[in-house]
């Protein structure tokens, strides 16, 4: 079996490794929020207290993480077991689900463009937000962030090499790798390759 | 083939779909305050369970103490002896050093001087380089004296030691009246009664209690009880009783040594030995000079950031970690 680097993070957490521990919350925490709120709704309340316990379920199992996959998949699994629990304990309907097999984004992006404000036009765009932020969370922590740094804050690639404290050369490499992570991501859960798009 | 016309076109549509979602929402700071504080708590406790369980091997009882001996391989030994013939190379909790009558705490980098009694506390544990470049490690809860780099009277308590071919003389640990000493070209047995265990991971050693003489070699347990009884087992290099001495391991420096030397030393701490699957590979990872520090990394953690920077992967398959150049697993 090929260890997945997530692996690394949680061998040094185990071994107390403060800088370790940081690195996991602040990586995972916001990602995990976000993943309760596309499911839960904004309660802020009921978002705080089934995070906070799947990341103490999460530290108590971390060493059953093997690795196999990536440890957002794993956090996700088990934030799902707690989403699950929730519902199941107070009888509420079905969490929400968001349904990304939508092959007809091309649609979408036209009738976005052109502006249209029907309800239904809205809840397109809603959809297409939240699928375009939950595959920026399922990329490694660094890819999501560059891409919202270039795109959405327009840094430059050397505003963005300054924030990192590392080379032009490694940033714009990190932003290529984060590129094609996000056309992979995109593929997996639209059945759709963004290159079709553009056809 | 994607030309340079199509990237244009992707970029810009990437940059309108990732503009378009926006900024992805952040949790309230008081949500973050409050979460952060209940999951550090919770990675305390998990960490007070873990050095439990690593740090756990400890002395039975008075007369009972078990002594883990390995050879291994020596670091750099200085021609002339220090005055010292300890140095605190890591250390978890509290690790103390006897001042008369009075224990103070001895830091990080500390020096030992010859004679000097050191003690660990629960949940604690400490790994010294000695001064011949021998490692010896030392579990929770273990009282000893340092006699001379050679010799070590362990009165409770788990030691582990490394000691080296290069190493001059050999290591003796003399515990209650048993005496262990790693076996060489010459040696002198002692005579000893009290109770023993003793686990061997590579060379062999002899135990010496009372008239009679023990042998044990790599992968085997001696358990000497107070009774007279002796029991043997067998123990693998690998085995996760050895996993509280990896803890402990001196650091290994990195920086212009060769991706062969780095393996060579997660194997020897690790007990899986390194195999590479084609001559041509290992003939690469020998030329493969590594950068850096993996300063504060275990052994296990390091070999997984190390092979991250390199043109090589492993897979551990069994007591192996099995190199090969990245991406030759998806086209076997």
């Amino acid at each position: 079996m090929i260890e997945h680097p997530d692996k690394a993070l949680t061998r040094r957490m185990s071994r107390g490794a403060q800088d370790a521990f940081d690195e996991f919350f602040n990586s995972y925490f916001p990602r995990l929020y976000r993943f309760t709120l596309n499911r839960v709704g904004t309660n802020d309340d009921l978002i705080g207290e089934i995070v906070q316990r799947t990341l103490c379920r999460a530290i108590e199992k971390i060493d059953s993480y093997r690795g196999e996959a990536s440890l957002f998949t794993w956090l996700c699994r088990l934030c799902r077991n707690e989403i699950s629990d929730h519902f199941r304990r107070y009888s509420r309907e079905a969490a929400r689900t968001v349904d990304f097999d939508d092959t007809e984004m091309r649609t979408i992006l036209e009738s976005l463009d052109e502006g249209d404000t029907e309800p239904d036009a809205r809840v397109q765009r809603q959809q297409v937000v939240l699928l375009i932020q939950t595959i920026l969370d399922h990329l490694p922590a660094r890819q999501g962030n560059v891409l919202e740094w270039k795109y959405i804050q327009g840094l430059t690639v050397d505003e963005i090499a300054a924030r990192l404290q590392v080379t032009h050369a490694a940033a714009q490499s990190l932003l290529a790798r984060a590129r094609q992570s996000f056309r992979d991501g995109f593929a997996d859960m639209t059945d759709t390759e963004l290159d079709m798009l553009l056809r | 083939m994607t030309t340079p016309n199509d990237n244009d076109r992707n970029e810009r549509l990437l940059a309108r779909l990732i503009g378009l979602a926006g900024p992805r929402p952040q949790p309230p700071q008081s949500m973050r305050d409050a979460v952060r504080s209940a999951t550090e708590q919770a990675w305390q406790r998990h960490l007070q369970r873990v050095r439990r369980r690593r740090l756990g091997l400890l002395a039975l009882a008075a007369t009972l103490t078990a002594v883990a001996v390995g050879v291994g391989i020596a670091v750099d030994v200085q021609r002339e002896p220090p005055p010292w013939v300890a140095q605190v190379d890591r250390s978890v909790g509290r690790l103390e050093l006897a001042h008369g009558e009075e224990w103070r705490p001895l830091e990080k980098s500390g020096r030992i001087a010859a004679g000097a009694r050191l003690r660990t506390a629960a949940e604690s544990g400490a790994g010294l380089l000695m001064s011949n470049g021998s490692s010896l490690r030392v579990s929770a809860e273990t009282l000893l004296r340092l006699v001379t780099p050679l010799e070590i009277s362990l009165e409770q308590g788990l030691i582990y030691i490394d000691s080296g071919p290069e190493t001059p003389g050999d290591v003796v640990v003399r515990a209650g009246r048993a005496t262990v000493r790693e076996k060489g070209t010459q040696f002198a047995v002692h005579a000893a009664s009290a109770g023993l265990g003793v686990s061997v991971r590579e060379g062999s050693v002899s135990v010496a209690v009372a008239d009679t003489t023990f042998e044990a070699g790599a992968g085997e347990r001696l358990e000497l009880m107070p009774s007279g009884a002796v029991r043997r087992g067998a123990i693998s290099a690998n085995d996760p009783q050895w996993q509280w001495a990896l803890a402990l391991a001196p650091s290994f420096d990195t920086d212009g040594r060769s991706l062969t030397e780095f393996l060579n030393w997660v194997s020897r701490e690790t007990g899986r030995a390194v195999t590479f699957v084609t001559p041509a590979i290992q003939r690469a990872a020998n030329g493969t000079m590594l950068h850096g520090s993996i300063t504060g990394l275990d052994p296990d953690d390091a070999l997984s950031a190390v092979m991250a920077t390199t043109d090589f992967e492993y897979e551990l398959v069994g007591t192996q970690i099995v190199i090969r150049s990245r991406g030759d697993r998806h086209r076997r």
